[in-house]
């Protein structure tokens, strides 16, 4: 029994993470693409895109998109029972983040594997990839918030007149939808063209019709040339940041063993320096992190990282493992070339 | 003599199609519109009203004495509760968020035909009673269907819409240049044979006759009378009927009668259609040139970066 259950941890540490990861990735993929047809349906509270405007096929429903409903309502009705709908699908939306923390984004969400397969493609076709400057950085990663922010506030000021302020059109009660390249993307996998318009019956919505198709051209071509770049952007991820810490899975770092040898930093899809240059924090699970798990897969030092279920190690990083890994990529490599 | 026969055939084609939309003058639902007086502020569901309209979309009257009348309501669960009206109009507090299809039967006889007069009428109630529907928040529910998948089995005639067919990005309401298909049952079964009297508020009136599959469907007008086709918030009504007649005897209410008529009417609402105020190829445009620059710039920006060094000599002084 002991030998068995030696074995499998064994061989869940030697794994082909990439493998492992592409396979889940596409299960997830259809689930929530492609669910809807087979009458599955995981609620309206999901911590992943899964587009509300896809509506037959989808297999489940953005939190997102919720939210944003949930909010435009007038401040006597949220102290009914729009407040308490509201609560409740935060509520909801927590339970499930919870289980899976940021690993939602690095293995379920499909604009995420979007940004993957481009990746993919680009590795193929030998295009260098590009990267932010340490300048940019910074900023960038406050975008998120700000998207965030207004994806909170203009729902609010559509229903309601804050601090004096008149109402705002109602073309803004879902502003994240209106610019989010999912809802044109995710819905084009089911062969529905139909989110790639450009409204004209106001201002605001040509704006954010517009605004929309703009994001998704970038979208295209940014996460071809650069890994995840969506990701930065992403208001779920900050948004799924502030649930993070309780969160059930989580990736731990023993400082102690770490080598600072930077293997797990060049490994990593959204170039989080601190998983190589911190060794006195344990939970590495940071703003921009995806929980895709390629730094322990990376990591050579025996238990230095690993992916830590309710307190209980599911992957960790070997030598054995890593040994094997790097085997696994010359083969490919040389099969290449 | 052949403009004699075809001038006999017009007419009475035009008896034909006559008789026909006469049928339209039936017995309708309405739901009053909500008074800004009585919106909901609490965590209670707000009362719903409705009324009963007898006649077209244009000449109609409100029927003051609905006793005798049968109110049949289905909730998204396909829970059906039975309501025996009185009084003059129809209310009730829906408990839960989503949709309810509310259905009325309405009997009377009239030189010895019975009269089965009904109409069916879907409602979205956006708040629920919080305390009986918090357990449908939790599971958040998305496939709450809008249409009817199955006939009511209390209603022995029955007009279904089936899903519509749309030819833009919107799929929750039905819009002009959407094609509304329609299918009808007797006691279950499927009938092959009737058609469709259709009546817009613009004043657009036709009969539509069924496919062999007995599928009955028509694309919504576009209504060209509309003064503004880019208002995305008109909303204009369309009222579809059916008729039915068979050859059953019986008694109702001491009354005998050798024949039944059965008509059932659907008041359905859409707007002007998406496609008057937006477009595609600009959208494709849009983004086949964003894509376009911003490759370009990255191309041109790692040439750049690409560059040798120009070497510089600095001579000594």
């Amino acid at each position: 029994m002991t030998k068995n259950k030696f074995s499998l941890r064994r061989s869940v540490n030697n794994m082909n993470l990439v493998r492992f990861r592409f396979w889940f990735q596409i299960a997830a993929f259809a689930l929530i693409v492609y669910g809807g047809w087979a009458g599955i349906d995981l609620g309206d509270k999901l911590p992943t895109f899964a587009c509300v405007f896809s509506s037959d096929a989808s297999g489940g429903k953005c939190y997102v998109g919720e939210l944003q409903h949930d909010l435009r309502h007038t401040f006597e009705m949220m102290a009914g029972y729009a407040g308490y709908a509201f609560l409740i699908s935060l509520g909801m939306f927590i339970v499930w983040f919870w289980v899976l923390n940021k690993g939602w984004c690095g293995f379920v969400c499909p604009l995420g594997t979007m940004q993957d397969w481009l990746t993919m493609l680009r590795e193929k076709s030998k295009i260098r990839f590009s990267e932010y400057s340490w300048a940019n950085r910074k900023k960038i990663k406050s975008i998120k918030y700000i998207l965030l922010f207004l994806m909170l506030l203009l729902p609010v000021m559509v229903a309601n007149s804050v601090f004096g302020a008149p109402k705002l059109p109602s073309g803004l009660a879902m502003p994240f939808c209106d610019i989010c390249p999912g809802r044109m993307m995710i819905p084009a996998f089911t062969g529905d063209f139909n989110q790639f318009y450009i409204d004209f019956s106001t201002k605001t919505d040509l704006v954010m019709a517009v605004l929309g198709m703009i994001m998704t051209g970038l979208f295209l071509v940014g996460s071809f040339v650069k890994k995840r770049f969506f990701c930065y952007f992403c208001p779920m991820a900050a948004l799924q940041y502030i649930f993070s810490k309780p969160a059930l899975l989580k990736l731990y770092k023993d400082g102690a063993k770490c080598t600072k040898c930077g293997d797990c930093y060049h490994a990593c899809d959204m170039d989080i320096l601190e998983i190589a240059d911190d060794v006195t924090t344990k939970n590495m699970v940071t703003e921009d992190c995806t929980l895709c798990l390629k730094c322990v897969a990376a990591c050579p030092e025996e238990g230095c990282l690993e992916a830590n279920f309710m307190g209980a190690t599911i992957f960790e990083s070997t030598k054995e493992g890593f040994v094997l890994r790097m085997a696994m990529d010359q083969h490919k490599e040389s099969h290449a070339h | 003599m052949k403009s004699f026969g075809l001038i006999i055939a017009i007419v009475l084609e035009l008896v034909l199609t006559c008789s026909l939309l006469s049928a339209n003058e039936s017995l309708w639902l309405d739901e009053a519109k909500k008074k800004k007086c009585c919106e909901v502020k609490s965590d209670l569901s707000p009362q719903k009203e409705f009324s009963l309209k007898s006649g077209s979309l244009h000449k109609n009257e409100k029927l003051k004495d609905l006793s005798g009348s049968i109110l049949y309501i289905r909730d998204m669960d396909g829970k059906i509760e039975e309501h025996n009206l009185t009084g003059s109009k129809i209310t009730f507090i829906p408990q839960y968020k989503g949709n309810y299809h509310l259905f009325v039967e309405r009997r009377s006889v009239q030189d010895g035909t019975l009269n089965v007069e009904l109409s069916s009428l879907r409602m979205y109630n956006k708040e629920g009673n919080i305390s009986c529907s918090w357990g449908k928040e939790v599971r958040g529910k998305t496939s709450d269907s809008r249409y009817l998948s199955e006939p009511l089995p209390q209603l022995p005639f029955q007009l279904i819409m089936e899903k519509s067919i749309h030819r833009h990005h919107i799929n929750c309401c039905l819009y002009a240049g959407d094609i509304a298909p329609f299918k009808v049952y007797y006691k279950g079964e499927l009938l092959h044979d009737v058609p469709l009297s259709v009546e817009m508020e613009s004043g657009w009136t036709n009969v539509i006759e069924p496919s062999d599959e007995g599928t009955v469907s028509f694309e919504i007008p576009r209504s060209t009378y509309a003064p503004d086709k880019g208002d995305k918030k008109r909303s204009e009504k369309l009222l579809v009927s059916a008729s039915y007649d068979t050859n059953e005897s019986g008694v109702f209410e001491g009354n005998t009668y050798s024949k039944v008529h059965y008509t059932m009417t659907i008041p359905l609402s859409f707007g002007n259609s998406p496609l008057e105020y937006e477009s595609k190829s600009l959208a494709f445009a849009t983004v086949i040139g964003v894509m376009l620059v911003f490759s370009l710039g990255l191309y041109y920006n790692r040439r750049r970066k690409r560059k040798t060094l120009k070497e510089i000599y600095f001579d000594e002084e």
